[in-house]
């Protein structure tokens, strides 16, 4: 095809120059004969003829024959596929489904993944990380993104920024928002449509705090918004820049808009603030730079390398971390996507699995034709058609199927597609802008092309091929044995395979699903409001002292419980679900009695009012009460997991527990205090022996409270041992905060910082609505302290689909796997139907022989089912090979199972052979049935 | 030309011209003109190649296989394709020499026969 294609092209290459050179030959030889130029000139022209209709005809010698051959092709087509409307009906609608899901899948990969990022040659962009890999990417020192800035040369520009949420009033959640330096926007290569950048400020470099902070208060808060950010919030005013936008309670100045579809670093950021850049070494950022045009991603790593080396055996003071991390370059496109990428190939890779069984079963339709036709291509054969025109003929007519299919399924795609993302299943970057656009709808042509090659080729080769005579014979022999189907076989084989590991795939995913909703949270998260207050500095000067704590925190509670709708109120410094910014307060617990080192390490949430009613935890002995306040003697209330831990034998109801607090001399010892990241996490030390208990640690155990689940990490022991403490005890029963020690290291910026806090209040509302209480708090908080902002105001149900982000994209594969998955089973039955449908009319005179010679329909029956039973048996020990070595890809998204689940994996396998079963019986029970009497005499 | 020397030329049957190329370029490859001149001295200023219609006819070789070309110089340096016979030419020539040595036996006899009758 292509090597015709080329010679056409070569041949027709300067035409014109040879007619011309010919006319000058022949006009040279008239000359050579004595005429004039000018009578030599005409007398070549006349002898040559029309020029421009000699053109046209050694064009057309290209053109039409093949043109003319394939609408013949064609036109033969129609005439016989109009023949067999139910062929054309099942093949068409099969292929239109396959194109259709293939279609949907394909333009969110492409929306997503395929089209460029909105920068200046994106493709050069890299960011600087810390970190082993993309998933652990940490950021950098910023002594450190200096160095790196003033000694890379394969990095043209390296600009800082750090990832953040601002809250902004008027917003339920905290705003996205990166802090950037200006220079970002250069190596971008992007500005704003409104407005224009920041201009980049230089901290002086100078020991001279005061000097800093001065500067700093005399340079103003600027930030740039994204394009939806205006349009949502400003309503798209053209006057936006100048105008002032509260961040965390601090005035910024708008100076512009970028652009629309512009995302940086990541697909949800609104704001960009200017990055005011003071060397110390707590601040800590990621980096963003461009290769040089002529550097490759490595030579610019190994570079880093050097530095990084240099920077280590340099390095003055001890990093801080005790691996340092290492810094690494990543492609920007590898980074915003490292999360998506493995969802959608999966996708395409399952989606593309339902194609394949699409194929099969047209290719199996389309064999089973050929069959039927081969008196018909016999009789062709024999009056001289050559294969190869059989085969264009045969596949021409697969590809008519396939185009008008392929533009079935992409008008299906075109309906489907708003349909799935109004599901909203997950949120990943771009996934909004996903249409069926030209380059997909090119994709899908070419997909129905594919599709009509491979459901059409392998039939029309094997139809093209048949023995003329015995063709023509076997119509007279109608108990010959049936032609052998081998090919056939291995499709429907091939089939049943492909629809196991697809189902299986889904099924483990539903399975997940299920247990996702019958996790025991510990709590009751129907009906259940939170409301977190920005834990902001306003929020620590109001809970300055233990005394004020408690009287804002009381005085909302008292509020919120005269609310009719509200059933009970608490508050705490943390609830389940609400992020914590990475931190966590915990303490050392000991029986009383036992020796130091069978101390457990708990973490410790304060508690007051109705906490655990609103919540809806089980307590056994009691909650606290309005006996346990600031004088009364001190109480705890311990989760299950905790009272075991602590008394395995004991109920550990009335018994006295102990926080241990570091010694004095620990406390004293400066040396030992020396500010260190490592420690910190064990209250200032690792060793036992530098706490104690003392009388005044002592608490008595009124109650037991249900384990609960924190996080939405599915991974997360849901037992870890809590200690609960009354808000109005609190500070008695741990002396500071500097007792109680962080899990993990507090993030900057992103969480609710002092974890000490009472910002969270937990609401249940009568009924299983939430809103109402949502609003009530909102405006209880409001009253007392109108200047506090929230970080979170949303129904417990809301954070936990938030928390399960991950299990998001699990949701969006859970719906399309299992989708497909139900797809290909359908088309497995189908499939196995086709066969077994076909082989037992072929043999419908030999079961009328043998019935009619004293076989019992049962044995008819089992002699039709059983050959399909050997296909099921194959197919599945293919399909259950191939799901094994498949489901590991499903891992992250896989929940409270494993992924080779023998659950799933039996009962899958045993619904497929049902169905294969069922899809069989029919055609058998049918062949059954026939009437010997009618069918022997009609062969 | 002369309307007199035009009546004395024959023109060519349908697809004869095909063969005549193949049969032209069985001494060596040549370009468009010197076929055509070939043809017409070989057979004597007998046989008139249209020499518009020689292109059609030698695209429709290369298509078949049965004749190549490569893109060369004339004498006058100018761009001119040469055209050689391929090897599936070669036996396409011998196969459709025998075919016209064998139709052309048929016509001389069935036209010797109707000149008998005629007596």
């Amino acid at each position: 095809m292509f090597g015709r294609w080329k010679r056409r092209r070569d041949a027709l290459r300067f035409l014109e120059d040879d007619i011309r050179q010919h006319i000058a030959d022949e006009t040279r030889d008239n000359i050579d004969r004595g005429m004039s130029p000018v009578e030599a000139r005409q007398s070549a022209m006349r002898r040559f003829g029309n020029v421009a209709l000699t053109q046209e005809d050694t064009r057309a010698v290209w053109g039409w024959v093949w043109l003319e051959q394939a609408i013949r092709d064609v036109r033969f087509a129609f005439r016989t596929l109009v023949k067999k409307p139910l062929f054309v009906v099942v093949a068409a609608t099969t292929i239109a489904l396959a194109i259709g899901a293939v279609t949907v899948v394909f333009s969110i990969v492409d929306s997503v993944l395929l089209r460029p990022l909105p920068y200046r040659t994106p493709e050069d962009v890299v960011l600087l990380l810390g970190g082993a890999s993309i998933e652990d990417r940490s950021r950098i020192q910023v002594d450190e993104l200096v160095q790196y800035r003033n000694q890379s040369t394969a990095l043209e520009g390296l600009a800082f920024y750090g990832e953040t949420r601002l809250v902004s009033p008027g917003t339920d959640a905290p705003v996205a928002a990166a802090t950037v330096d200006a220079g970002v926007f250069d190596v971008l290569g992007v500005r704003p449509v409104i407005g224009s950048v920041f201009p980049s400020v230089e901290v002086p470099a100078t020991e001279d705090v005061s000097a800093i902070l001065g500067f700093l208060a005399g340079t103003p808060d600027v930030a740039l918004v994204s394009h939806g950010f205006w349009q949502n919030r400003f309503g798209g005013d053209p006057d936006i820049v100048g105008r002032t936008i509260n961040l965390n309670s601090v005035p910024y100045e708008i100076v512009g808009v970028m652009p629309e579809g512009f995302f940086f670093p990541t697909h949800d950021v609104q704001i960009w603030r200017r990055l005011l850049l003071v060397d110390s070494p707590l601040g800590r950022y990621s980096a963003v730079g461009r290769l040089n045009s002529d550097t490759r991603l490595q030579a610019a790593q190994a570079e880093i390398d050097v530095i990084s080396s240099r920077l280590a055996t340099n390095a003055t003071l001890p990093s801080p971390d005790a691996d340092r991390p290492s810094a690494a370059l990543y492609p920007i496109h590898d980074v915003v996507f490292s999360n998506y990428r493995v969802v959608l190939w999966a996708l395409m890779g399952a989606v593309g699995t339902v194609f394949l069984i699409a194929c099969a079963n047209v290719a199996n339709l389309m064999l089973a034709q050929g069959m039927a036709r081969s008196g018909e291509l016999a009789l062709r054969t024999a009056l001289g058609a050559g294969r190869m025109v059989l085969i264009r003929q045969l596949a021409t007519e697969s590809l008519v199927v396939a185009t008008l299919a392929g533009a079935i399924g992409v008008g299906l795609a075109i309906i489907g597609l708003p349909f799935l993302l109004d599901l909203e299943l997950v949120e990943i970057p771009r996934l909004e802008t996903a249409s069926v656009s030209v380059t997909v709808m090119s994709f899908a042509a070419a997909m129905s092309v594919f599709a009509g090659l491979l459901a059409g080729l392998a039939p029309a080769w094997k139809a093209s091929n048949p023995v003329p005579f015995e063709s023509l014979d076997q119509e007279s022999h109608a108990s010959a044995p049936a032609r052998r189907t081998r090919v056939r076989d291995f499709l429907v084989v091939g089939e049943i395979a492909l629809a196991l590991v697809l189902l299986i795939g889904g099924g483990l995913l539903v399975r997940s699903a299920v247990e996702l909703s019958r996790i025991d949270w510990g709590f009751d998260p129907n009906g259940l409001a939170v409301v977190t207050v920005r834990s902001n500095m306003e929020l620590a000067r109001l809970q300055g002292s233990p005394a004020q704590k408690v009287q804002f925190a009381g005085s909302i509670l008292e509020r919120l419980e005269r609310f009719p709708g509200i059933q009970a109120a608490g508050v705490g410094n943390m609830a389940p679900m609400v992020p914590t910014g990475g931190a966590t307060v915990g303490g050392r617990i000991v029986a009383d009695g036992r020796p130091l080192t069978t101390a457990v390490t708990a973490s410790r949430t304060v508690a007051g009012g109705g906490y655990f009613r609103a919540l809806g935890m089980e307590v056994r002995g009691r909650a606290f009460d309005e006996r346990d306040d600031a004088l009364a003697p001190k109480v705890v209330v311990v989760s299950e997991s905790l009272g075991r831990e602590l008394f395995p034998q004991a109920d550990p109801i009335g018994q006295t527990v102990h926080f241990a607090t570091p010694k004095q001399s620990f406390v004293n010892d400066p040396s030992r205090r020396a500010l260190n990241f490592d420690t910190i996490a064990g209250g200032g030390s690792n060793d036992i022996n530098d706490f104690e208990v003392t009388g005044g640690t002592a608490h008595t155990v009124v109650g037991v409270a249900a384990d609960i689940r924190m996080s939405g990490d599915p991974t997360e022991n849901p037992s870890r041992p809590t200690v609960y403490v009354d808000y109005r005890q609190y500070d008695q029963s741990l002396t500071s905060s500097e007792q109680g020690f962080l899990f993990g290291f507090a993030a900057y910026g992103g969480g609710l910082g002092n974890p000490d806090l009472l910002h969270t209040f937990v609401v249940r509302a009568e009924g299983a609505d939430p809103h109402a209480a949502i609003e009530a708090t909102k405006q209880a908080i409001i009253a007392i302290q109108p200047n506090l902002s929230f970080q979170e105001a949303a129904a417990m149900n809301q954070l936990i689909s938030r928390a399960f982000g991950g299990a998001g994209q699990g949701r969006l594969l859970l719906v399309l796997t299992t989708a497909f998955g139900l797809l290909a089973l359908v088309l497995a039955g189908a499939g196995i139907y086709g066969v077994v449908a076909h082989r037992a009319a072929q043999r419908t005179f030999e079961m009328g022989i043998r019935l009619a010679i004293g076989a019992h329909p049962l044995h008819v029956v089992g002699l039709i089912v059983r050959r399909s039973l050997f296909l099921t048996i194959a197919g599945l020990i293919l399909g259950l090979a191939g799901a094994v070595a498949g489901s590991r890809i499903l891992e992250a998204w896989v929940f409270g199972i494993t992924t080779t689940d023998a659950f799933t994996f039996a009962g899958v396998t045993i619904l497929l052979a049902l169905v294969t079963l069922a899809a069989s019986l029919i055609p058998a029970v049918r062949a059954a049935r026939v009437d010997p009497a009618v069918t022997t005499r009609e062969a | 030309m002369s309307i007199r020397r035009k009546r004395d030329r024959i023109e060519l049957l349908q697809g004869t011209l095909d063969l005549l190329i193949l049969r032209t370029l069985q001494i060596g490859p040549a370009h468009g003109h010197a076929i055509a001149k070939a043809i017409e001295r070989e057979s004597d200023q007998v046989l008139l190649v249209e020499q518009g219609s020689l292109y059609p006819a030698l695209h429709r070789l290369i298509k078949r296989d049965w004749i190549t070309f490569k893109d060369g110089t004339s004498e006058n340096n100018r761009r001119a394709k040469y055209y050689r016979l391929t090897a599936k030419g070669r036996r396409q020539l011998r196969v459709e020499s025998t075919q016209w040595e064998r139709m052309a036996a048929a016509i001389a006899r069935v036209l010797r026969q109707t000149e008998q009758e005629g007596r």
